[in-house]
């Protein structure tokens, strides 16, 4: 067989037609080797699905002991030493030696820490250190491939395990996106001073850091950083906008000069972000500002943005200040967000709204009609 | 003369196979390496943090209904199921003649109320917005509107009605899974680069599973047509559309299931009431847009199993909708033929728009030439048989290798159907697939591109559905 297929290879070689070459390079290469291909995806479906059937049943029928375990151990009040024991003793069954058993320990340790309320963070750690979890763990954050490294992190971070904290510090200059972004929430999230990190970070964080970090202080409980409004002055932007939504979240406010400096920032994000801190914190008093900013605002979005807070924190003369824009707004959102704001601060001020363009009454009657509508709003 | 056209015919066939070939091969690499990626990244930003969220986007999900009062209660109880802490639910009722509109309106309560309707894309008149007076469907908002014979112009509606920066579009009869919105809004928040649409694989639901408007238990369809349909599914969402998706090329989002910019999308006109494809005419026309104003974009596809839609069963049905493909596709590229290898465009100019032309358009032409020219061969002049089976059993070989890696693919993540059984079913299918249901496919892709020629009336026709209540709770 093998010396029959080698003459049609040297019979292939030794070709000079292209045809025929290729004949011969499809009949004796590509061909098999496809047929090898093929065999070999069907039986891995079909064993990959037969044995992962069998795991599967194996896992939860074992997910149920190790929970029953892992929750014997967090709440029968016995000593470290009785549950080091204890541990001992489980690590000796067969079933451990699995990877994914030791995997599904550590899974469920974090899920217990992160839903169940002031469970003991010490006993917790015990229990993972003495699994040699945190061994894994740092076998993880020591492996070449960025994710296995985040992964590490976030068992640090959900365990809350302080201590290794300095092994993330050097990822907080890595050129991976990802990994910088799960290092700088890791050590956000592992200091005792949450936020001492980001008084020097120049990097630009991403819409999605902030998601997390501002879900970390939801989660830590923690206070409100003593440098919060040295940030409101820092060259980096997204810090700017990171400091004014901690300080809507602790509920701070923002003095008349921090908010008129804000206003003059370039960056969109960081006025739209002023305004929405200026209605969230019921700031009263930059009414005036943000009127007089209003003519300045140079995106749409921040325009409506600014009507929104107008509307929840004007009186009689924004109410007069927007009737005036809203007969000479020729875009129509802005125009509705006029009405809108208008009708917010005085439900009847537009009860007397005089045109002599009947389209245009007719408009903004429909306007207030929704305005006014107790489903709509 | 004809041995002559016949013979450069086959050399030029021969290129073009190889050049295929290697597209596809490129393809596949690159869908890996995608899904890799993603799984890779994926909790980069949990969903389970964006679903807590007060700081995420809104998303107004739009789901046009036309005669669906068999399933529409169900329907819209699922939709406004969804794990997200900011989103709406707009529901077109698109002028149907059956009792749609009523069964909403008894069931949730609604009310006509004076929405302020802003007709930034043009559509049908609107003949009243619905709200609910129960508190606990005040995410829901029903559009009446006079019936635009398109899902185009339903949508549009809805897009104008829509209050917040992103919308979903979805037909009225997917079912999504509980975090299709979490899922789906997480690259446009995750990417410094602006996002202008997202989308995620289709499955098909004919012979699944349903309890309480969501997916319990996958099976592989029953049905012939079905069964075909959920290969071609895998094929096409897992292993082109990944690919695409890495090289940010993506042509079509479809449109049972996309996330899109609304602000982008209004200024691309929205979607094309005319166009027999809309979803990815709509693309087009927002690529063209981005690259008309300079700006970067992405187009972002994720390898999740989001949304369950039931297919068509039967001859007529499946044909009709592949004829209105075929159409779309054809008239899509016609439209914006302008994008064709011109510098401007750039990747849609040099990539993906002829890749559409030549490896979508061109594929059915081809095989039916080739079957005329091997025809003419056979009754004029000789036929190298050694040759045509080994060329032809390559073929087969490659066309069924290219579908295995994507049921592969597929076990890998999803670990989809209930048992094993039904894996060694799809298995067979994938064997008989270009023998039974390929000659189909080309034939109505054919027909298509006959229409579009002699431009004959549009039709959309009606798809009867077996729906989840009845038939398929168990």
């Amino acid at each position: 067989m093998f010396a029959k297929n080698f003459h049609e290879i040297l019979a292939f070689i030794n070709s000079h037609s292209t045809a025929s070459n290729f004949y011969y390079f499809l009949k004796i290469i590509v061909i098999p080797f496809l047929i090898l291909s093929l065999s070999i995806i069907i039986i891995s479906l079909l064993v990959g699905r037969y044995f992962f059937d069998k795991i599967d049943q194996e896992k939860k029928e074992l997910e149920d002991s190790i929970n029953d375990f892992l929750t014997g151990l967090i709440f029968s009040g016995q000593n470290s030493q009785e549950i080091k024991t204890q541990i001992d003793q489980f690590k000796k069954g067969e079933i451990y030696n699995h990877k994914w058993c030791q995997r599904l320990i550590l899974n469920k340790l974090i899920h217990i820490k992160e839903n169940i309320k002031d469970v003991n963070n010490n006993l917790i750690l015990i229990i993972y250190k003495q699994f040699d979890l945190h061994l894994y763990s740092k076998k993880l954050i020591n492996q070449r491939k960025w994710y296995f490294k985040s992964l590490g992190f976030y068992h640090y971070r959900a365990l809350d395990y302080k201590i290794k904290k300095g092994s993330i510090k050097p990822f907080l200059n890595s050129k991976n996106k990802y990994l910088k972004s799960n290092a700088l929430v890791s050590i956000i999230s592992l200091s005792d001073e949450k936020f001492d990190v980001l008084n020097q970070y120049s990097e630009k964080i991403s819409a999605a850091d902030e998601i997390k970090i501002l879900d970390l202080i939801y989660e830590k409980k923690s206070t409100i950083p003593l440098t919060i409004f040295d940030w409101l002055f820092n060259k980096n932007n997204s810090i700017v906008v990171l400091a004014i939504k901690l300080i809507i979240r602790y509920r701070e406010t923002l003095t008349l000069e921090q908010i008129k400096f804000l206003l003059q920032s370039e960056d969109a994000l960081v006025r739209k972000s002023t305004i929405q801190a200026i209605r969230e914190l019921y700031i009263v008093q930059a009414n005036d500002l943000l009127m007089s900013h209003f003519n300045k605002e140079l995106t749409h979005q921040n325009k409506i943005s600014i009507l929104k807070t107008l509307a929840i924190i004007g009186n009689k003369k924004t109410a007069t200040f927007a009737t005036k824009l809203l007969k000479n707004e020729p875009r129509l959102d802005l125009k509705f967000h006029l009405v809108k704001c208008i009708q917010k601060i005085d439900f009847d001020f537009l009860n007397d709204f005089k045109t002599n363009d009947y389209e245009e009454k007719d408009l903004v009657n429909r306007m207030i009609l929704h305005t006014k509508d107790p489903y709509l709003n | 003369m004809l041995e002559t056209i016949i013979k450069d015919f086959e050399i030029f066939t021969a290129y073009y196979s190889v050049s295929y070939i290697l597209i596809y091969v490129t393809l596949s690499i690159l869908s890996f390496l995608a899904i890799k990626n993603y799984y890779n990244s994926k909790y980069f930003l949990h969903k389970d943090i964006l679903i807590k969220s007060n700081h995420t986007l809104g998303v107004s999900i739009i789901a046009p209904a036309f005669n669906e009062s068999n399933t529409i209660v169900e329907n819209v109880k699922s939709l406004l199921s969804q794990e997200y802490p900011k989103f709406e639910v707009i529901i077109i009722n698109d002028g149907s003649t059956d009792n749609t509109l009523e069964k909403l309106i008894l069931e949730f309560e609604l009310v006509l109320v004076d929405f302020f309707y802003q007709e930034n894309i043009i559509t049908k008149p609107v003949r009243g917005h619905y709200k609910s007076t129960d508190p606990i469907y005040s995410k829901l908002l029903v559009i009446d509107k006079e019936n635009g014979k398109s899902k185009a112009d339903a949508s549009n509606a809805g897009i104008n009605s829509a209050k917040y920066s992103l919308f979903l579009c979805t037909d009225v009869d997917c079912i999504l899974r509980k975090d299709t919105v979490a899922m789906l809004v997480k690259p446009f928040i995750e990417n410094t680069t602006k996002v202008i649409a997202t989308g995620a694989a289709i499955r098909i639901s004919n012979s699944c599973e349903f309890k309480d408007g969501m997916l319990y238990k996958s099976h592989y369809p029953k049905n012939f047509y079905a069964r075909f349909q959920e290969l071609e599914y895998l094929r096409s969402f897992l292993f082109g559309r990944m690919a695409w998706s890495r090289t940010n090329c993506l042509m079509l989002v479809s449109g049972g299931l996309g996330m899109f910019d609304k602000a982008t999308v209004i200024e691309a006109g929205g979607y094309w009431h005319q166009s027999l494809g809309e979803d990815m005419e709509l693309i087009t026309r927002m690529r063209r847009l981005m690259h008309d104003k300079k700006e970067e974009f992405l187009i972002k596809y994720i390898p999740e199993s989001l949304c369950w839609t039931e297919v068509p069963n039967d001859n007529i049905i499946f044909l009709r909708q592949r004829v209105r493909w075929a159409r779309g596709l054809v008239q899509t590229l016609y439209i914006h033929r302008k994008l064709f290898l011109n510098p401007k465009y750039g990747k849609t100019g040099f990539i993906c728009f002829p890749y559409f032309v030549f490896c979508e358009f061109f594929v059915p032409i081809l095989e039916i030439v080739g079957v005329i020219v091997l025809s003419i061969d056979y009754l004029y002049f000789s036929i190298n048989y050694d040759f045509l089976v080994i060329i032809s059993v390559f073929v087969y070989l490659f066309y069924t290798t290219i579908t295995l890696i994507s049921i592969y693919l597929d076990q890998l993540i999803h670990k989809q159907y209930s048992s094993i059984k039904e894996i060694a079913t799809l298995i067979l299918m994938v064997f008989l697939e270009p023998f039974l249901y390929h000659p189909i496919n080309v034939y109505a892709s054919l027909k298509g591109y006959s229409h579009f020629l002699v431009n004959k009336e549009k039709k959309w026709g009606t798809m009867t559905r077996q729906g989840f209540t009845n038939a398929i709770i168990k």
